[in-house]
C-alpha cells in the first residue's frame, strides 16, 4: 500500500475538507470512513499479500483434524457393539474424541471469523449436522492403530504451528496416547 | 541473558517439575508398598525432566533457580489415598506448565519436548486416576488449567 498525502483511496474524495460548509457531522461521517478504509485495508494485508487469491489458500489445517476426531468418535461408537464389555472406555473415547472436534472445529471458526452481516461463513467441515455415516466396527488392534495415529500426527501438526493451535494440539495429542496407553490397555 | 518467552515457559515448567521431585518424595512415603516401583518410576522421569530442562536452560546461559527450601503440600498427606491424590495433583500441574511450553515455543526442538513431557504427565495422571477410581480416568484436554 503506497501512502500518499491526500488520496487514501482510489476515487476522488469529493469534499474538500477545507470547506466553508464543513459541519460537524460530516467530520464524524468522513473520520468513520476513514476508519472504514483502514480496516479494510488492514484485512487485506493480513489475508494474502493483498492480492486477489484469497480463495485459493491452503484449508485450515485444523480442518482435517476435527475430521479425524469426528470419525474416531464414530469409529468407538461402532466398536461397543463388538465388545460391550469395553463400553465404559470406548464411551468415553467418543466422549473425548467428540470433545476435540467442537474445540477443534470452534478454533477454526474463530480464526475464520464473522461477515458483515453476524453470520459465519459457511464451510463443508463446519457443518456438523448431518449424521455421520455408518461405520464397520473395528477390532480392538484397529481403534488402537487408529487413535495412536490421530496422536501422531495431531502432535506432528503441533510442532508446526504456534501459540494456542499447538498447545491444543498437544493436549489432543497427549489425550489420544493416554486413551490407547491407559483406556485400551 | 535474559529470558525470552520460551526460556521463560521452560523456567516455569522446571520450578513445576522441582516441586514434582519434592512431592514424589512424599507420595513415595506414604503410598502402598505394592506401588513402589511406580512411584520409583514416575519420580525418575520427574527427576529426568528436571535435568533436561536444566541442561536446555544451562545451553542458552540462562541462571538456573535453585529449588524452594521447602514446599507447601495442596494437602495432609498421611496415608496411600492422599499420597495417589498428591501424585494426581503433581501430574495435572507439571502437565499444565509443558502445554504452556508447547504454546509459547518458538522452536520445534522445544515444542516437541514440551509435547513429550505433556503426554507422559497424562498417561501418569490416568494410571493414577485409575488407581483411586476416578471417573472418568482420563481428561479430554490434558494439561488446560
Amino acid at each position: 500500500m503506497h501512502a500518499r498525502p491526500g488520496a487514501w483511496h482510489d476515487g476522488a474524495v469529493p469534499t474538500p475538507l477545507t470547506s466553508a460548509t464543513h459541519t460537524r457531522r460530516s467530520t464524524f461521517r468522513i473520520a468513520g470512513f476513514a476508519a472504514v478504509g483502514a480496516v479494510a485495508v488492514s484485512g487485506l494485508a493480513g489475508c494474502s499479500g493483498g492480492d486477489d487469491t484469497a480463495s485459493l489458500e491452503p484449508p485450515d489445517p485444523l480442518i482435517a483434524q476435527a475430521d479425524r476426531a469426528r470419525n474416531d468418535a464414530a469409529l468407538a461408537t461402532a466398536a461397543v457393539a463388538a465388545m460391550p464389555d469395553r463400553s465404559g472406555a470406548l464411551n468415553l473415547i467418543t466422549a473425548e474424541r467428540t470433545a476435540h472436534a467442537d474445540a477443534l472445529s470452534a478454533e477454526i471458526a474463530r480464526l475464520v471469523g464473522v461477515l458483515e452481516d453476524g453470520s459465519a461463513p459457511t464451510t463443508r467441515s463446519l457443518t456438523t449436522s448431518a449424521p455421520p455415516a455408518p461405520v464397520a466396527p473395528p477390532s480392538l488392534d484397529e481403534l488402537r492403530a487408529r487413535l495412536t495415529e490421530s496422536g501422531r500426527t495431531a502432535a506432528a501438526l503441533a510442532r508446526s504451528l504456534s501459540g494456542y493451535r499447538a498447545g491444543l494440539l498437544g493436549s489432543i495429542s497427549a489425550a489420544c496416547t493416554t486413551e490407547v496407553g491407559v483406556l485400551l490397555r | 541473558m535474559s529470558p525470552g518467552p520460551e526460556q521463560q515457559a521452560l523456567l516455569d515448567a522446571l520450578a513445576a517439575e522441582y516441586a514434582a521431585v519434592f512431592a514424589y518424595g512424599v507420595v513415595a512415603a506414604f503410598s502402598n508398598p505394592d506401588r513402589d516401583r511406580m512411584v520409583a518410576a514416575d519420580a525418575a522421569a520427574h527427576r529426568s525432566r528436571r535435568d533436561a530442562t536444566i541442561d536446555a536452560l544451562t545451553a542458552v546461559s540462562i541462571d538456573i533457580p535453585v529449588p524452594e527450601a521447602g514446599y507447601n503440600l495442596p494437602f495432609p498427606v498421611g496415608d496411600p489415598i492422599a499420597a495417589a491424590n498428591l501424585a494426581v495433583t503433581i501430574e495435572t500441574d507439571t502437565a499444565v506448565a509443558w502445554r504452556s511450553v508447547i504454546e509459547r515455543a518458538q522452536s520445534e526442538h522445544a515444542r516437541g519436548t514440551g509435547l513429550d513431557a505433556l503426554t507422559e504427565c497424562a498417561l501418569r495422571l490416568a494410571n493414577w486416576r485409575t488407581i483411586l477410581g476416578t471417573a472418568p480416568p482420563t481428561v479430554p484436554f490434558p494439561g488446560q488449567p
